[in-house]
């Protein structure tokens, strides 16, 4: 291998950046295809120098090619580098930037191919396959304001169409008054605002001993953020997670998200990325991770259960009522053809009253829906408790043998023909599940 | 002092961009020629010199062993993954395996790591940089697909250092791309965004609310791209030729390269016009001193003939995420399109047609990660942000415990920062230390999961089994960042680690740790478990040997009464072995189907009644 020389004989430097001659007509020349190869790599913006060691011959060779097409007038001068294309000038690169453009212009779009025709054309090919240039219509425009801004008074923002007064009929009179300055100035929220308020952290009042010794530490944190986290470990500690998200109690899943999310803002350590905030690190991870915690909670944790909650005020149920309606409701999806949500619902029935009937409903379901190990579970649970009844032995060895468990598969069912039932049609049934185990142990 | 710039770089799998954040806007910095991005390619040139960028792609295919593309598909990988095996079957350069079973390339006998080749990528963002401001950028936010696992984001920031950069923050790609979407302004929404760029394809689905970002699910396909695409059209164009001069034009690199540079930009103009001219003048020689010219016309229509299937895989996976997740098209709100790909009208109308969405015209596909990445860095650094990114533990985080099994402390898609206890309990009488493997990923087996790191804890009380008691926290800060500690709750002794190095140790190499560390083992401490097994094994055991005469008489008559007592014994039997052996997983499930027969037995005896 041999390094590029700093100039070629003939040509001229190799920093020089060369590009095809329109005028040169390649039908005529009767290069050999080494040679088109070449010439087809000049773009008028790749150095002679990166041309030759991206032709990927070797160097003489390309430097021969080089001169060959320079001496047939096959190539030319490019046109004038830019001032910035050179590394290391310092100086701003052609396409110059555009610093702070004013937030609303939206340059029209640009038909990208059209501005190019010559691409189409034998004499003249196009300087390079290049990614093309994108039109400019994408930039994220500039925000009007950046600035955090801090509750300001509702009345003087000036409510665009459809915003939602919070005294509206739909708010709530419990609703607290103090709404994130976000909601009010949101011009695109195709949600219903002002349905949920998320409440303020309230004020640290009367700091106890140890708060005002963590008030004096020495932070970077300011006094006011300082207050706000100690009154966030108060609601941390008080353990109620509605309040430390600050929704009402049995607020919807939308609305713990939006709590989740505003009380995020206040106490994600992010806020103070870079800052020497002391013993405070500590203090916000543990709010932050009780907010977390108390989303996930109330979120996952028998959500459907709380949905009803309202109807659960006006007709107390206990949890075997409950769940003897959650089962209903869960037949009812399955026949419906809707067996995730069924699963779900089973679910919710068994874990509030764990009864066999509703477990080997459940694990048909599970079954059916390819859960297998959901359905074994459930399954396993309805044997231990009724484990005389073969119905509940026949799910058993079905989801065993779905598994591939044959030998267990085989006990279950063997142990429960062996109980003899009234019932033929089970008996049948277990009888023929039995040999099918059995051929699968076979094979 | 004035603040120091941090850039956003979106490290792609065909090409990278760089953006800043200036006076509260965020811009691309274009580079050298113009462009707005730069291929990510490496390569060595003949005389030994490093190309990187548009300077390698233009040489791609003559100089093909001594490119390397889509480097990004082997960063962080074992050398056994999938992924490996997949690249080492379609790129033409030589893939070898390192030292610790990672992935080293060779180019021109010099080996480099992946970590090195993202490395001069990154450098090329830097030097961009650099000339464009006409300042040294030391600090950056990186963005990596969401399904990138810690040894793969690990290796991007050991990149980033190799490059004379600090890593910050490494952000998902689908976040950073909501983040410039959302940027600005206020709202509410739950969107998908659609990322099909070079050589990848994502989904994601997040959670906007009012500067708030929130990933819910992620999917894709790393071999599926813009690439796959060109291929078509190269494959549609060889054909032809052949068909027309009974000449097959892949033979000949030069010819290839050619013909790829024409397809991608031939690709590029249908987005925009309805047919496009490819002419490629002396693509070859006939040998009888005569040179053919390759001119055709290529349609949209054909195209997208073409390329159909291609973008019909994409819809399937965006069906399955939606499914998977358990949302339904009737939730999200905006589709945002990313990748150079997303131009093309096709997969804009599919597209449309799939989430019953007019795709999000707002954001410019081939920069918006870029621009999302410079927000976050601007988000952290800057005072006056207004922008919360929520990330979440892409995999699940545990330790191994007794038997190999994964015992997992972190969920998958647990929001960070975050931490988890739970205590852990000795498996040998006298045990004085424990080990602690840290592990990443979903299975219930140990050795099938990504090994982070290891310590072990010495100093334990001699005590009999299952008596000394051993806290283990996992903590992830917001960076990501994986510490682990294991406290002897006795003594307050502790240990702990900062997951940072790699180890990427196979799986045969992790069984081997499973055997040769089995004295120094841990177990969950959910009871002293085997004791009380062994005791609720033997209550059972008493009943079921008691009523096992009469049982036996009872139904030895049946079809199937033979049967069952035989079965009934083995029961017995193994149950009896688990409790000799001490083998508690085994008398777990002997107990299960000791009960069973317990249950039967009890049935039988009352139904006669006797």
């Amino acid at each position: 291998m041999s390094a590029v020389p700093p100039a070629i004989p003939d040509v001229g430097a190799t920093t020089q950046r060369l590009a095809q001659n329109p005028r040169f007509d390649p039908l005529k020349a009767g290069f050999g295809t080494e040679e088109y190869f070449v010439w087809s790599r000049f773009d008028g913006i790749t150095t002679l120098k990166d041309l030759i060691l991206m032709t990927g011959l070797p160097t003489d060779r390309a430097i021969d090619i080089v001169r060959t097409l320079w001496q047939r007038g096959a190539i030319v001068a490019g046109p004038e580098p830019s001032a910035g294309a050179a590394r290391g000038t310092g100086t701003l690169p052609a396409v110059s930037r555009v610093s702070s453009p004013p937030p609303t212009t939206r340059p029209p779009p640009v038909a990208r191919v059209t501005t190019q025709p010559a691409v189409a054309r034998v004499t003249a090919p196009p300087p390079v396959a290049r990614v093309p240039t994108p039109p400019p219509v994408a930039r994220v425009p500039t925000p009007p304001s950046v600035a955090r801004t801090t509750t300001p008074p509702r009345s003087t923002m000036a409510p665009p169409v459809g915003l939602r007064p919070p005294a509206s009929s739909v708010a709530p009179s419990t609703a607290r008054p103090a709404i994130s300055p976000t909601r009010s100035t949101n011009d695109e929220t195709h949600r219903e605002p002002g349905l949920t308020v998320v409440a303020p952290i309230p004020e640290l009042t009367a700091p106890t001993g140890s708060e005002q010794r963590a008030l004096a530490e020495p932070s970077a944190m300011s006094e006011s953020d300082r207050r706000r986290v100690l009154a966030g470990l108060r609601l941390v500690s008080a353990g109620d997670p509605w309040q430390l998200l600050g929704v009402p109690r049995g607020s919807d899943k939308r609305a713990l998200k939006r709590a989740f999310f505003e009380r995020s803002k206040l106490f994600h350590p992010d806020r103070y990325y870079g800052k020497e905030i002391g013993a405070y690190a500590g203090r916000l991870f543990t709010v932050f991770e009780a907010i977390t915690s108390a989303h996930a909670d109330l979120t996952d944790g028998g959500q459907s259960r709380r949905n009803t909650g309202s109807a659960a005020a006006t007709a107390p149920q206990t949890p075997a009522e409950y769940a003897a309606e959650l089962f209903d409701r869960a037949c009812v999806a399955e026949v419906s053809g809707d067996p995730p949500q069924a699963l779900k619902l089973f679910a919710a029935a068994v874990k509030l009253d764990g009864q066999a009937r509703y477990l080997r409903r459940a694990a048909e379901c599970a079954l059916a829906g390819g859960e297998l190990r959901t359905a074994e579970d459930y399954a396993k649970k309805a044997v231990a408790l009724e484990g005389s009844d073969p119905s509940m032995a026949r799910i058993l060895g079905k989801v065993l043998r779905q598994l591939g468990k044959f030998e267990s598969a085989e006990e279950v069912l063997v142990m429960a023909l062996a109980m003899k039932s009234e019932n033929d049609t089970l008996m049948r049934e277990l009888a023929a599940e039995l040999r099918a185990v059995r051929a699968d142990l076979v094979r | 002092m004035p603040t120091e710039k941090v850039v956003g770089i979106d490290l792609g799998t065909t090409n990278s961009c760089v953006a800043i954040v200036e006076d509260g806007t965020p811009v691309v910095i274009p580079n050298r020629g113009g462009y707005k991005t730069t291929p990510s390619m490496v390569a060595i040139a003949e005389n030994g010199k490093r190309l990187v960028g548009h300077i390698a792609k233009r040489q791609a295919i003559t100089n093909a062993e001594n490119t390397v593309y889509a480097s990004k598909r082997l960063i962080g990988r074992k050398w056994g993954s999938a992924a490996v095996r997949q690249s080492l079957e379609t790129v033409p350069y030589r893939i070898v395996e390192g030292p610790h079973d990672d992935v080293r390339i060779m180019l021109r006998d010099q080996v480099f790591s992946v970590s090195e080749i993202a490395a001069y990528i990154l450098q090329e963002m830097k030097l961009i940089t650099e000339e464009y401001l006409g300042e040294e950028v030391q600090k950056a936010v990186v963005t990596v697909p969401a399904y990138f696992n810690d040894a793969q984001r690990q290796a991007t920031k050991d990149a980033g250092r190799v490059a004379g950069l600090e890593v910050i923050r490494i952000i998902n790609e689908p976040t950073a791309a909501a983040l410039a979407y959302g940027f600005g302004k206020t709202m509410e929404r739950r969107v998908s965004v659609y990322d099909l760029g070079g050589g990848t394809f994502d989904i994601s689905i997040l959670e906007i609310g009012n500067g708030v970002f929130e990933v819910m699910s992620t999917a894709g396909d790393t071999f599926l791209g813009g690439e796959d695409f060109d291929r078509r059209i190269i494959d549609w164009l060889v054909a032809g030729f052949q068909r027309e001069h009974k000449i097959d034009l892949r033979k000949d690199k030069m010819v290839l390269q050619r013909l790829k540079d024409v397809a991608e930009k031939a690709k590029c103009e249908l987005s925009s016009v309805r047919e496009t001219e490819i002419n490629l003048p002396f693509i070859i020689s006939t040998g009888r001193n005569e040179a053919l010219h390759l001119q055709t016309t290529l349609s949209r229509e054909k195209l997208e003939e073409l390329t159909a299937d291609l973008v019909e895989r994409t819809i399937d996976i965006c069906a399955r995420t939606l499914e998977e997740a358990e949302i339904s098209k009737g939730d999200l709100e905006e589709v945002i399109l990313v990748g150079g790909m997303t131009r093309m009208p096709l997969v804009q109308q599919r597209v449309a047609e799939f989430f019953g969405l007019e795709p999000c015209k707002g954001v410019h596909p081939d920069e918006v990660v870029a621009l999302g990445a410079a927000i976050q860095a601007s988000a952290l650094t800057d005072e006056k942000h207004e922008i919360l990114l929520l990330d979440v533990t892409p995999h699940s985080l545990g330790i191994m415990i007794v038997g190999g099994y994964f015992h997992k402390l972190i969920e998958q898609n647990t929001t960070v920062p975050t931490s988890k206890s739970h205590v852990f309990t000795t498996v040998k009488d006298n045990q004085t230390s424990v080990k602690i493997l840290v592990l990443q990923g979903e299975s219930d087996r140990a050795e099938e999961n990504e090994l982070l790191g290891e310590f072990v804890l010495n100093g334990l009380r001699r005590a009999p089994r299952g008596e000394v008691e051993i806290e283990v926290t996992f903590h992830i800060s917001a960076d990501g960042i994986v510490s682990v500690t294991a406290r002897d709750l006795e003594t307050g002794l502790e240990q702990s680690i900062t997951v940072t190095a790699t180890s990427g140790l196979t799986e045969d190499e992790l069984k081997k740790m499973v055997e040769a560390n089995k004295d120094y083992m841990v177990e969950v401490r959910s009871g002293q478990e085997f004791d009380r097994a062994r005791h609720s094994a033997e209550k059972v055991l008493d009943e079921v040997e008691s009523l096992f005469p009469r049982v036996s008489d009872i139904i030895s008559g049946s079809d199937f009464g033979q049967d069952a007592v035989k079965k009934a014994r083995s029961v017995i039997e193994r149950v009896r072995a688990a409790i000799a052996h001490k083998d508690l997983a085994a008398l777990t499930e002997g107990t299960e189907a000791l009960s069973r027969t317990l249950n039967m037995f009890r049935g039988v005896v009352s139904k006669t009644g006797a």
